[in-house]
């Protein structure tokens, strides 16, 4: 029997903060972030693959400092580490342009592709929270 | 075709396998560097609830409103590659929120510059590229320096 792919790791750049609540509720499509719900919500959940390929829209870090920088009351800058399974990071990797995102180095779910599959198996997936 | 065609065909021809954003931020640039302006801007579209946007491209005397998926999921990703290119390309910091880079791509006659003034923010996505000539005066007064802050626009229905 072919042993299953290992999981992926991913990391998702925020703030220390927002890493703790998605690392207990999962990434939330419906999250507005402070300043009103005039704003639309996040829509997506952007990630950054960790197996040695660049980042080409910018690392988790970057995105991790900056965030913190726009809210700084929210614990400094962090990472959020998630192992995602290989069927999972497949659904994005079948679709021709969430595959051009992942070439780039970029895991990005998003209604549709991978996001729903992705909430419904977060319980079960090892994460952790790296301040940085 | 004008420009805003043109975008539109690149933003939803699905991009050859193996390839990355750089088939789309190569595309845009090629297209604004034989456009004298282009403006492009994300907002939600309440026709496609909740979480749907549509693109609006803008360039002089000309509007297409309206352009919505698979177009419109390219866009956040793009803007920050772009960002990224502008960083690498011309040593400023790399700016993901928001700012202001120039460029030189090849034109029709010769290279040209393209100022660039973007937001990338769940409030404000929007990009703004402006060609001129190599040698004259920057759009804005410093390549890398931030935009200033954009209002946010209201959420769709």
């Amino acid at each position: 029997m072919t042993p299953a792919p290992p999981p992926v790791i991913l990391h998702h750049g925020t703030t220390l903060h927002r890493a703790r609540s998605i690392e207990a509720n999962g990434p939330d499509p419906n999250y507005y972030e402070p300043g009103g719900r005039h704003l639309p919500p996040a829509e997506a959940f952007s990630t950054c693959f960790t197996d040695g390929r660049p980042c080409r829209q910018g690392t988790a870090e970057t995105y991790a400092r900056g965030k913190a920088a726009n809210f700084p009351n929210e614990g400094g800058p962090a990472i959020l580490e998630v192992e995602v399974p290989a069927w999972i990071v497949d659904i994005l990797l079948n679709d021709p342009l969430q595959a051009a995102f992942a070439n780039s180095g970029e895991a990005r779910f998003e209604p549709g592709f991978g996001l729903e599959e992705l909430l419904a198996e977060w319980p079960n997936l090892t994460k952790r929270v790296i301040p940085i | 075709m004008t420009a805003s065609e043109r975008i539109v065909q690149l933003f939803t021809t699905p991009p050859p396998p193996g390839s990355n954003l750089d088939w789309f931020a190569g595309g845009l640039l090629a297209i604004a560097a034989d456009t004298p302006a282009v403006t492009i801007r994300s907002v939600p579209d309440p026709e496609d609830p909740p979480f749907g946007r549509r693109l609006q491209i803008e360039e002089p005397g000309r509007m297409l409103d309206g352009v919505r998926r698979p177009a419109a999921r390219v866009f956040r990703p793009l803007l920050a590659r772009l960002a990224v290119i502008a960083a690498e390309e011309t040593g400023i910091e790399f700016q993901p929120y928001g700012g202001r880079y120039s460029l030189v791509r090849p034109g029709a006659g010769g290279p040209v510059r393209l100022d660039v003034e973007f937001s990338n923010t769940t409030g404000s996505q929007q990009l703004s590229i402006t060609r001129a000539p190599v040698t004259a005066h920057p759009a804005h007064s410093a390549n890398g320096a931030p935009s200033p802050p954009k209002p946010a626009e209201p959420a769709g229905a």
